[in-house]
C-alpha cells in the first residue's frame, strides 16, 4: 500500500541531480562525485579506467547503501590534472572503447555469416584481419573498401547480409 | 589528444552464434567492462512484457493474479523495445493501452464447451502488433530449424467445461532491474580464460601410471595423454574450473610446480543465453548501446562545471594567487 514505486531505483527523481560534485575542503585535486541511480555496473567500470589514468593519485567508488540508489565516485589527482578532468576522461575513454567493441563485435558478426553462407575462406580471414589490425573502429568502411561496393552485396541473401548492405548505404 | 592512451580497443571472436545462443571472446580489456557488459545484459536492456491485465471473465481455477503474473512471463518478441519509450515517459497518452510509442495491447478470450480439459496457451493471445508477440508463436511462424510439432505454445491455465477466460492485457517497455520478466537473457556467463603450463621435465619423472592418475583428479577433462609418447597435454584448458585439483593433486605427489594454472587478467569467454525476446547477438548490441547511454547520462552538466570554476576563482582569491 505504502510501497514505493519500482522504478524508483533507477529513475531520477524530480529536481535531483543525475551527478553532483564536491570538493574537498583539505586537499586540493580531490573530489567525491555523487552518482545518483547508479550502481556497481558505472562504478566499478569508471573507478577502473580512473586508475588508467597517471594523473589519478586516487579513485574509488561506494555504494553507501543498497536502498540509497546512488554511488559516490571519490577522485584525487595530481596537479597538472583535476578530479574533473580526469572524470571526463575516463567517461570519454569509455565511451569510445564501446564504440570501437560495437564496431568490432558486428564484424565478428560478419564473419560468421561468410563462414556460414557463400563466401570463401579468404573473406573470412580478411575480416579477421580487419578486426584484429583496425582499432578506429571505421574497419567496416576499409572492409567494403578491400572488396568493393560490388562485391559487397553477393555473400549471400539473407537477412543478415541486406542489414549490411543497408549499413553500408548510410 | 592528451589522455588517448588510456583507451582500449579490445577484441572479439565469435565462436558460435545461433539465434538464442552466442559463445564469444573477449580479449584486451579487464574485467569491469566485462562485467559492466553482463550485468547490462541482465538487468538494463528493454524489451516488452505484459504489465497491465484487465479481466473480464475468469472463472478458470487459478486466481486473477496468478493469472496475470503468469501472463508477465511470457516473453515477448522485442526487436522494437530499443525505440520504444518507458510508459511513464511517455507523454502521448496515461499509460493504459493503445499508444504506439509505449504499449502493445493484448486480447485473450478462450472458453472451455469439451469434456476434455483446454490448454490455454501464450498462442491463444491475440496481439495489436505483428512485431509483438510471444517467442514460441513467433518461432513458429518462422523456418528457423524450430520442431513446430513439439510446441505446444506456453501455457497460462487449464480449462475444463464451461470454464472461461477473457481478459486484456497491455505490454510496455522495461528492464530487467525493475522486474525480471523484463530481462532478455536466460544467462549470461563469462570465464576468464586459464592459462595452463606443464612443467615437461617434472612431468616426465612421473610413471605412466602416475600420470594417469594425476589426470584423474581433475574432476573435468583438463589433461590428456598421448597413447604413443606417454607426454601429458592439455586437451581442453576451458575444461578447467579453477578447483586447483590437479596443483593439490601434485603437491600431494611430492611434485610441487608440476603445473602452474593462471587465469589471463584481460581475457574472457562469454555465454550469452536469450529468452528469445531479442537474439543474442542484438542482446549484446543493445548492451553495448544501453552502457553507452548510462555513461552519456553521468557526464557532468554544464552548471556543475561552471559552479565549479567560480569555487575555483573564489579559491585561488583565498589563497592568494
Ligand atoms: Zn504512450
Amino acid at each position: 500500500m505504502n510501497a514505493p514505486d519500482r522504478y524508483e531505483r533507477f529513475v531520477v527523481p524530480d529536481g535531483t541531480k543525475k551527478v553532483s560534485y564536491e570538493r574537498d575542503t583539505k586537499i586540493i585535486n580531490a573530489a567525491s562525485f555523487t552518482v545518483e541511480r547508479e550502481d556497481h555496473t558505472i562504478g566499478n567500470i569508471l573507478r577502473m579506467q580512473l586508475h588508467r589514468d597517471p594523473n589519478v593519485l586516487f579513485a574509488g567508488y561506494k555504494l553507501p547503501h543498497p536502498l540509497q540508489y546512488k554511488i559516490i565516485v571519490r577522485i584525487h589527482t595530481a596537479s597538472q590534472s583535476s578530479p574533473m578532468q580526469a572524470y571526463n576522461q575516463a567517461i570519454n575513454d569509455l565511451d569510445k572503447e564501446l564504440s570501437h567493441l560495437k564496431g568490432v563485435f558486428e564484424y565478428g558478426m560478419y564473419g560468421r555469416f561468410l563462414v556460414w553462407g557463400s563466401g570463401p575462406r579468404i573473406s573470412v580471414l580478411f575480416v579477421e584481419l580487419i578486426v584484429q589490425n583496425k582499432p578506429s573502429g571505421r574497419g567496416f568502411e576499409a572492409f567494403k573498401g578491400l572488396l568493393g561496393e560490388s562485391t559487397f552485396g553477393c555473400f549471400g541473401s539473407t537477412q543478415r547480409c541486406r542489414y549490411y548492405q543497408r549499413r553500408g548505404k548510410q | 589528444m592528451e589522455g588517448a592512451k588510456n583507451q582500449r580497443f579490445p577484441k572479439i571472436k565469435i565462436r558460435e552464434m545461433k539465434d538464442d545462443y552466442l559463445k564469444f571472446e573477449l580479449r584486451e580489456t579487464d574485467a569491469s567492462m566485462a562485467n559492466a557488459l553482463r550485468r547490462v545484459m541482465l538487468a538494463e536492456v528493454p524489451t516488452i512484457a505484459i504489465d497491465l491485465v484487465e479481466i473480464e471473465v475468469n472463472s478458470t481455477v487459478l486466481n486473477d493474479e496468478f493469472i496475470s503474473h503468469r501472463l508477465g512471463l511470457i516473453p515477448l518478441t522485442s526487436d522494437r523495445a530499443m525505440d520504444m519509450r518507458f510508459s511513464r515517459d511517455c507523454d502521448a497518452c496515461d499509460g493504459d493501452g493503445q499508444c504506439e510509442y509505449c504499449s502493445v495491447e493484448f486480447h485473450l478470450s478462450v472458453r472451455c464447451d469439451q469434456d476434455q480439459t483446454q490448454d490455454v496457451t501464450s498462442a491463444d493471445l491475440q496481439s495489436t502488433d505483428p512485431t509483438v508477440v510471444p517467442v514460441d508463436v513467433a518461432a513458429r511462424s518462422s523456418s528457423s530449424g524450430y520442431d513446430a510439432s513439439e510446441n505446444r505454445g506456453i501455457i497460462i491455465v487449464k480449462l475444463r467445461r464451461g470454464q472461461e477466460l477473457r481478459l486484456r492485457a497491455i505490454a510496455r517497455k522495461g528492464i530487467g532491474k525493475d522486474h525480471a520478466k523484463w530481462s532478455p537473457a536466460a544467462t549470461v556467463t563469462f570465464m576468464y580464460e586459464p592459462e595452463i603450463r606443464i612443467n615437461e621435465e617434472l612431468m616426465e619423472s612421473l610413471s605412466l601410471e602416475e600420470k594417469n592418475s594425476w589426470i584423474e583428479s581433475s574432476p573435468t577433462k583438463v589433461f590428456g595423454i598421448d597413447p604413443n609418447t606417454h607426454q601429458v597435454m592439455v586437451v581442453d584448458a576451458e575444461a578447467y574450473t579453477y578447483d586447483e585439483e590437479v596443483i593439490k593433486k601434485a603437491e600431494a605427489m611430492g611434485k610441487p610446480g608440476l603445473v602452474e594454472i593462471e587465469a589471463k587478467e584481460d581475457s574472457f569467454i562469454f555465454t550469452v543465453e536469450s529468452t528469445g525476446a531479442v537474439k543474442a547477438s542484438q542482446l549484446v548490441i543493445n548492451a553495448i548501446d544501453v552502457l553507452k547511454q548510462k555513461l552519456d547520462a553521468v557526464r557532468l552538466s554544464d552548471d556543475t562545471v561552471e559552479a565549479d570554476d567560480q569555487f575555483g576563482e573564489l579559491g585561488s582569491h583565498m589563497r592568494g594567487g
